[in-house]
């Protein structure tokens, strides 16, 4: 697979970016770049399916403490010290 | 032209597990924004989710009662979207082996409605879009919910709604998900299409979101299907896009090109190692399945002879089928248990504002009051009096003794009283005398009111005509 113009479209529109012409060129190459690393498991032989080697682990249904707010909100990019702020985002 | 309308439908149905599906944070509902998340439903780095057993155990009980085949060996995959409603940027699901495949569910009419599949995945976060920002809360990411996939099976907005009512009967009654619309703990988006009476081959569909009740699912099916049928009708084509319904201006509006499987980018979690479901815990939770609605309905009918609409009130909810087998149990009628419940005890449940689990009356109290009816003690109106004062709690054979209120079927006081009645009367003696019947029922109810309502009427009545007669002779 390579990622051609009409697939970046696609990519950008989807992650919300836009792009400058040279900002597009460089990463569409860098993104063929990491996609032609897979291209090594073309060359593996086909092998039966495994069966998985662990299953899950479950655990109990049991309700924890969970984090303090202010610990929760310490990495926000912004905060009203009680809601994670964003740009505004409607679907 | 006639059209068919074709919908499926996907439920999301969050699960009644007290904490969230991969980590211990609580799923309560209504706490301060962002007081019950941690590292792991915040998708921090370093945090690994953990599956909570009961929230398998609850999605593979509805499974069974929806005649799905269970996947022994079920798997985790990352589905990727950019929103911020959720901090991974990806939302646990299942897409290539999911809990569940290829089950139905019948309809009452009996109808049936295949179920594609079932999987279990995590909640979002919820978002409150104010002016130029949008407020986060974590608080229900991470919380339990399997979606249930119909296939394309239902023809129209009362058949959906109808599919909903069972589906949410059953979850109900199964104890998997108390499906409160109102909480977000049953929602649906419909996948609706149009095509030409007969044909075979499915329309383009639109999804419809935001469907907060069962009344907006109907009036948003019926509007969704007018709209691509008079865009077909003028020769337009129907868009594949996702719509949401407009609740005020109660219609349909676009809000993007609906994302095709391969834009979410799903592929295999590597933090959760595949579901193993043996047979021994299917064959567990299937001897524990209790019995359901629609199976209670069809025993009520078959072995106490009630009608389909008591059977379908009394079933309606499990804690008000278990409150009548109870009162049923302990003695009394069930016709007339059915019409107890049915009038006197949802008339208070709705006048107090209690839900049919909250009912504070004992099963054995109002068998009781049954029982003093039936054996004369009381007349029906007395015992409505007697009930209304014993619902919140109280033995009504002891409040009737205290306040005095058990029928007489003494005779003898019982003409005393109407000779007075008579006495004080002349008019209605005369008239009666004259052929005038309806007197006599004047009469009747006379004596009833000086007896307090103390006495059978059909005993009053055989009284007050002999004392009439007499007059005559």
């Amino acid at each position: 697979m390579t990622i051609n113009n009409k697939t970046m479209a696609d990519l950008e529109r989807k992650a919300a970016l836009s792009l400058t012409d040279t900002e597009r060129a460089e990463l569409t190459a860098q993104m063929n770049a990491v996609l032609s690393c897979l291209d090594v498991l073309r060359t593996c032989p086909d092998c039966p399916p495994a069966e998985p080697s662990a299953t899950c682990t479950l655990r109990t249904d049991q309700v924890l403490p969970s984090a303090d707010r202010a610990a929760v909100l310490t990495n926000a990019p912004e905060t009203d010290g009680t809601f994670f702020l964003v740009p505004r985002t409607v679907e | 032209m006639n059209w068919d309308v074709v919908i499926g439908l996907e439920t999301h149905v969050e699960l009644s597990t007290q904490s969230k599906v991969f980590c211990g944070c609580s799923t309560a509902f209504g706490a301060p924004p962002n007081t019950l998340c941690c590292p792991v439903c915040l998708g921090l780095p370093g945090s690994l989710p953990v599956l909570n057993e009961q929230a398998v155990e609850l999605a593979l009980k509805a499974a069974l009662a929806l005649n799905c085949t269970v996947t022994p060996v079920s798997r985790f995959d990352r589905k990727n979207y950019f929103y911020p409603d959720l901090p991974k940027a990806y939302q646990i699901s299942q897409l290539y082996a999911p809990l569940a495949r290829d089950g139905h569910l019948d309809l009452p009419g009996g109808r049936r409605i295949r179920i594609s599949e079932m999987h279990l995945e995590e909640d979002a976060g919820k978002l409150h879009h104010h002016a130029d920002r949008t407020a986060v809360d974590y608080n229900r990411c991470g919380v339990p919910l399997v979606e249930i996939v119909t296939a394309p099976d239902l023809t129209g907005g009362e058949e959906a709604v109808a599919y909903l009512e069972q589906l949410r009967s059953i979850l109900q009654y199964l104890g998997v998900s108390d499906c409160r619309m109102e909480e977000g703990s049953l929602r649906c988006d419909v996948n609706l299409s149009v095509r030409l009476a007969g044909s075979s081959e499915l329309g383009t569909r639109t999804e419809l979101k935001n469907l907060g009740s069962l009344r907006a699912v109907r009036l948003a099916c019926e509007y969704e299907a007018q709209r691509q049928i008079a865009i077909l009708e003028s020769g337009g084509q129907v868009r594949c896009q996702t719509c949401r319904w407009d609740e005020e201006a109660r219609r349909t509006v676009p809000m993007r090109d609906k994302e095709q499987v391969g834009d979410y980018r799903y592929f295999p979690d590597p933090d959760l190692p595949p579901l193993a479901v043996g047979e021994e815990w299917l064959t567990h939770l299937r001897a524990e399945q209790p019995e359901l609605a629609h199976e209670k309905a069809a025993r009520y009918a078959r072995d106490w002879q009630l009608g389909e609409y008591d059977c379908a009130t009394l079933t309606s909810r499990r804690g008000l089928a278990e409150f009548f087998e109870q009162v049923v149990a302990l003695g009394a009628p069930p016709k007339q248990a059915a019409n107890w419940i049915m009038g006197q005890v949802l008339r208070r449940l709705s006048a107090d504002g209690l839900a049919v689990e909250e009912i504070p009356m004992s099963a054995r109290s109002l068998a009781d009051l049954i029982r003093l009816v039936e054996q004369g003690t009381v007349n029906r109106n007395t015992a409505v009096e007697v009930f209304d004062a014993v619902f919140t709690g109280g033995d009504p054979a002891e409040y009737v003794r205290t306040h005095r209120l058990e029928q007489s079927s003494d005779t003898e006081q019982i003409a005393s009283v109407a000779a007075d009645v008579l006495a004080q009367n002349h008019k209605s003696v005369e008239d009666w005398l004259s052929g005038k019947e309806k007197a006599a029922g004047f009469l009747v109810g006379q004596t009833m009111r000086a007896l307090g309502g103390k006495a059978p009427p059909a005993l009053v009545g055989d009284v007050v005509r002999q004392l009439l007669e007499r007059e005559r002779s």
